[in-house]
C-alpha cells in the first residue's frame, strides 16, 4: 500500500508544462463552429440512437394497478433512493431520511469554499496522489459498508447489551436470564427495559424516549463519522494531505458508499428486507 | 466538371443556400469562413449559449465528457416525449393506470413513447451523478466557480425529484408503494414532518389528491423550476470565463492569497 500513495503531493499542472514537444497547446482557442459543435453533434445522435435501441428492446415496467390493501414485500423505492432505503435499515429514520441526505446536499454545496486554493484546476484528480487516495479510501469504504451491514443483520448492537440488560431483567422482572438466552423476539423488552434504567438513574422524564438512541443514533453516527475520519488519516501517513487531497477522500467516500448501499438494497435484499443473493431476489415482488 | 466549374450538386447546393428563404431564416452564410464561424454561432439562439472560440482542453471529448451537454439533451427529450405523454395520461385513481394500459397497447409507438420517457430520466439522473463527479475531480468547482457547483448541486436535486414525482403517476403497485416509503421518510422530518408529509400526499395516504399534486409538480412546477436553474447555470459558465482551463491556476504566491487573486 506505500506504494500506491507517493508521500509528497504534486500538482499535476507542473506534469502539464512538461508535455511532449508537439503536442497541442490545451489553451489555444479554437473555433465553436466546428470544433464544439461537430462534437456535441455526434455525441447527442450516437447517444441517442443507443436510448431508442433500448427502448425498442427493453419495455419500462408496468406492475398491476395500485391497491392500497395490498403491500408488496419488500416495497422498495426507485433505484437512486435504493442507498438511502438501505440507511433506513441501520438507523433512525429521521437520521437516514433527512439528516444524512441533508448532511450529503450541505457538505457537496459548501466543498468550493473549504477547497478554494486555485491551483489543480481542469487537471484529473489535480495531484500525482489524487486519483490512488480516491482509490484507497473508495475501497476502504466499500468494505465498511459491506462489514457493517452484515454485522447489523447478523449481530446488530443488541448482543452487547444483553449482559447489561438481562441483569437489570433480573432485577426489575425477577427472570433468572443468563445474557445472551433472552428470547430473539423480545430484544425490544431488553431495549425498553434497560432504557428505564438508564431513565430512572439519571432521573430522565420517560417521554425523552431514549431507548433507540444507543443503536439507533449514537452508533451509526460514530461510524458514519469515523469512517471517512480513519480513511483520512490513514492516507496521512503517506505524507501530509492538501485540502484538495482532503476533498476527493472524502468525495471517494460520499460515492463509494452510495454505490454499495444502492447495490446491496438492489441486489441483495428480498422478502422482509432480509439478505439474499441477487438470484433469489424478486425485482418486482407481489 | 464543365457549365462554369459548377456540377450539378454545387448549383443545387447554391440555389438551396443563397435562396431568400433560407437567408432570411439564416442570415449567416454556412461557416466555411473565420468570421461566419463567429456569426454563426453569435446570430443563433440555440448556438450563442456557447461562446464564439473555445479552448482545445475544453472541447477534448476525456475532459467534460460530454455529460452536461448531453444532461441537458435528456432533458429537452424528456420535455418532448413527456408533453406527448399528457396527450394521453389522465391524472385520475381510476383512469390513470387504464390510460397507461391504452397507450402501450392502442397507440401507434406508445410503448416506444413510454419507454423512451422512462430510459431517458433514468439515463438523466445517471448522467447528472457522472458530471458532477467530473466537475469534482478536474477540481472545476473552485473559484471562481464556486457559485455554480452550488448551483448544480440544486439541478441535481431538482433532478431527484422530477423523476421521483413521475414515478407515481403510472399508478401501478411500484408506483404508490415507493412514494408511500418516500413520504413516510419525509414525515420523520424533526418538527414539521408530519406537516410536510401531509402537505406531500394532499391527506394521509396516497390517494387522488396525491396524484394531482403530483402530477402538477411533474409537468409544470419542478421543469419550470429546472429550466431557471439551468439558465443561471449555463450564464454563469459564460461569466465564469466559460469552461475550466489550467489557465485557472494561480502560482503558488496569489494561491495562497485568494481575495488578492484577480477573478
Ligand atoms: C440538470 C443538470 C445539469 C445540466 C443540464 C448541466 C449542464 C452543464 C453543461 C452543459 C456544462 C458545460 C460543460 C460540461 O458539459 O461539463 C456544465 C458545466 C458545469 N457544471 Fe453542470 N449541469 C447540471 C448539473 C450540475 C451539477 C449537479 C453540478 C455540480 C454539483 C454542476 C456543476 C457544473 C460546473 C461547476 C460546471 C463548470 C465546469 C467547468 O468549468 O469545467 N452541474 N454543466
Amino acid at each position: 500500500m506505500s506504494a500506491a500513495i507517493p508521500p509528497e503531493p504534486r500538482f499535476r499542472e507542473d506534469v502539464r508544462v512538461a508535455r511532449a514537444p508537439g503536442a497541442l497547446d490545451p489553451q489555444e482557442k479554437v473555433f465553436t463552429w466546428p470544433h464544439l459543435l461537430s462534437i456535441e453533434l455526434v455525441a447527442a445522435l450516437l447517444y441517442t440512437v443507443g436510448l431508442s435501441l433500448f427502448a425498442i428492446f427493453v419495455n419500462a415496467p408496468l406492475e398491476p394497478m395500485a391497491n392500497g390493501q395490498h403491500t408488496p414485500n419488500p416495497a422498495k423505492a426507485p433505484w437512486y433512493f435504493l442507498g438511502l432505503q438501505e440507511l433506513l435499515l441501520h438507523m433512525h429514520p429521521a437520521l437516514a431520511g433527512v439528516l444524512v441526505p441533508g448532511a450529503v446536499l450541505v457538505g457537496l454545496a459548501t466543498i468550493p469554499f473549504v477547497d478554494k486554493e486555485r491551483k489543480g484546476i481542469a487537471i484529473w484528480f489535480s495531484t500525482s496522489r489524487g486519483l490512488s487516495i480516491s482509490l484507497v479510501v473508495g475501497l476502504i469504504s466499500a468494505i465498511w459498508v459491506v462489514l457493517l451491514v452484515m454485522f447489523d443483520n447478523w449481530v446488530g448492537v443488541r448482543p452487547f447489551m444483553s449482559p447489561l440488560v438481562s441483569s437489570i431483567l433480573n432485577s426489575c422482572v425477577g427472570t433468572k436470564a443468563a445474557p445472551g438466552l433472552i428470547p430473539q423476539g423480545l430484544w425490544f423488552m431488553q431495549e425498553e427495559c434497560g432504557s428505564v434504567l438508564i431513565r430512572h438513574t439519571l432521573g430522565i422524564p420517560d417521554a425523552w424516549g431514549l431507548a433507540p438512541v444507543w443503536n439507533q443514533w449514537m452508533v451509526p453516527i460514530v461510524f458514519m463519522i469515523g469512517i471517512p475520519f480513519t480513511a483520512l488519516q490513514f492516507c496521512g501517513r503517506y505524507g501530509r494531505l492538501t485540502v484538495r487531497e482532503q476533498m476527493i477522500a472524502l468525495y471517494a467516500y460520499f460515492l463509494a458508499t452510495f454505490i454499495t448501499l444502492t447495490i446491496i438494497m438492489a441486489g441483495f435484499r428480498g422478502f422482509g428486507e432480509r439478505l439474499y443473493w441477487p438470484w433469489q431476489v424478486n425485482p418486482f415482488p407481489d | 466538371m464543365g457549365n462554369g466549374g459548377k456540377s450539378f450538386l454545387q448549383r443545387v447546393g447554391h440555389w438551396v443556400w443563397e435562396s431568400r428563404l433560407l437567408r432570411s431564416i439564416y442570415r449567416t452564410r454556412y461557416p466555411d469562413n473565420q468570421r461566419n464561424r463567429v456569426m454563426v454561432v453569435m446570430n443563433s439562439v440555440a448556438l450563442h449559449l456557447h461562446p464564439t472560440k473555445v479552448s482545445r482542453g475544453a472541447v477534448r471529448i476525456t475532459y467534460t465528457w460530454g455529460l452536461g451537454g448531453l444532461s441537458l439533451w435528456m432533458f429537452l427529450l424528456l420535455t418532448f416525449t413527456g408533453v406527448l405523454l399528457m396527450f394521453y395520461y389522465i391524472p385520475s385513481t381510476n383512469q390513470a393506470y387504464q390510460s397507461m394500459l391504452a397507450l402501450q397497447s392502442s397507440v401507434t409507438l406508445g410503448q416506444f413513447l413510454r419507454n423512451m420517457h422512462r430510459f431517458a430520466a433514468q439515463a438523466m439522473v445517471i448522467l447528472v451523478i457522472l458530471h458532477m463527479t467530473r466537475v469534482f475531480y478536474t477540481g472545476a468547482y473552485k473559484p471562481p466557480r464556486e457559485f455554480n457547483w452550488v448551483v448544480g448541486v440544486t439541478l441535481w436535486f431538482l433532478t431527484l425529484l422530477l423523476s421521483f414525482t413521475g414515478y407515481l403517476l403510472p399508478w401501478d403497485q411500484l408506483a404508490i408503494w415507493a412514494i408511500t416509503v418516500g413520504t413516510g421518510i419525509a414525515g420523520y422530518v424533526p418538527f414539521i414532518g408530519k406537516t410536510v408529509q401531509y402537505m406531500l400526499l394532499g391527506g394521509y395516504q396516497v390517494d387522488q389528491p396525491t396524484l394531482i399534486r403530483w402530477y402538477t409538480l411533474h409537468v409544470f412546477l419542478l421543469p419550470i423550476a429546472l429550466i431557471a436553474v439551468m439558465a443561471v447555470h449555463f450564464w454563469r459558465i459564460r461569466k465564469d470565463g466559460n469552461l475550466s482551463t489550467p489557465a485557472d491556476n494561480l502560482d503558488d504566491e496569489a494561491a495562497a492569497t485568494p481575495q488578492v487573486a484577480a477573478r
